[in-house]
C-alpha cells in the first residue's frame, strides 16, 4: 500500500489514465497532482493548479478529472467568471 | 450490505470496491453478492475510489 502525502488538504477525486500508470488526485485546495504509479515509490509528476476550484470535501460540485482514451491529457470542469463550466485540455504531460 | 453512506464505488469484472463515509474500503464479490474482505480503513470518510485499468491497483481519496 502507497500513501500520496504530497497534499495538504482531503483528496476528493482520483482518476486512472487509461495505460493505467498515471494517477490523478482533485484536491479539495484546487490543485490537481499528477502521480506515476509503479510497484516503485509513487513519484509527483506536477501539480496543476487553476485546473479545479477549491470546495469542500462534501461538495456536491465535482473537481473529478477524465483522460482521454488516447492518453495525450484529461479534462476537467472549470467555473468560469460568467459562472458557466468550461472544459480544459492540457497537452501530453508525461 | 452496510447502512453507512457510501460515496464511492469501482467495480471490477467480478468484485466492487464500496468506499464509505466511515472511512471503509470493501470488497464485494459480484458473483455472491457477499462481502469478500474490508480492504481498508481510514480515519475520516472515503470521497472517491478508482481502479486501475490493469485491476491492480486500487486508488483511495480519502480526508
Amino acid at each position: 500500500m502507497f500513501y500520496l502525502r504530497d497534499q495538504s488538504r482531503p483528496a476528493k477525486h482520483v482518476s486512472w489514465d487509461v495505460g493505467g500508470t498515471t494517477l490523478a488526485v482533485s484536491c479539495t485546495d484546487g490543485v490537481v497532482y499528477m502521480y506515476s504509479i509503479s510497484s516503485e515509490q509513487p513519484q509527483l509528476l506536477k501539480r496543476i493548479d487553476g485546473l479545479v476550484k477549491t470546495m469542500e470535501s462534501d461538495a456536491e460540485s465535482s473537481a473529478a478529472v477524465q483522460w482521454h482514451p488516447d492518453g495525450r491529457g484529461f479534462a476537467a470542469p472549470t467555473a468560469t467568471r460568467g459562472g458557466l463550466p468550461s472544459i480544459m485540455f492540457p497537452g501530453k504531460l508525461c | 450490505m452496510t447502512t453507512e453512506n457510501h460515496f464511492a464505488v469501482a467495480a471490477g469484472n467480478d468484485f466492487c470496491l464500496i468506499g464509505a463515509e466511515d472511512g471503509s474500503v470493501t470488497k464485494y464479490s459480484l458473483v455472491t453478492r457477499e462481502l469478500e474482505e474490508i480492504l481498508l480503513r481510514c480515519s475520516m470518510p472515503v470521497r472517491d475510489v478508482a481502479l486501475s485499468p490493469d485491476g491492480l491497483w486500487a486508488a483511495v481519496a480519502s480526508e
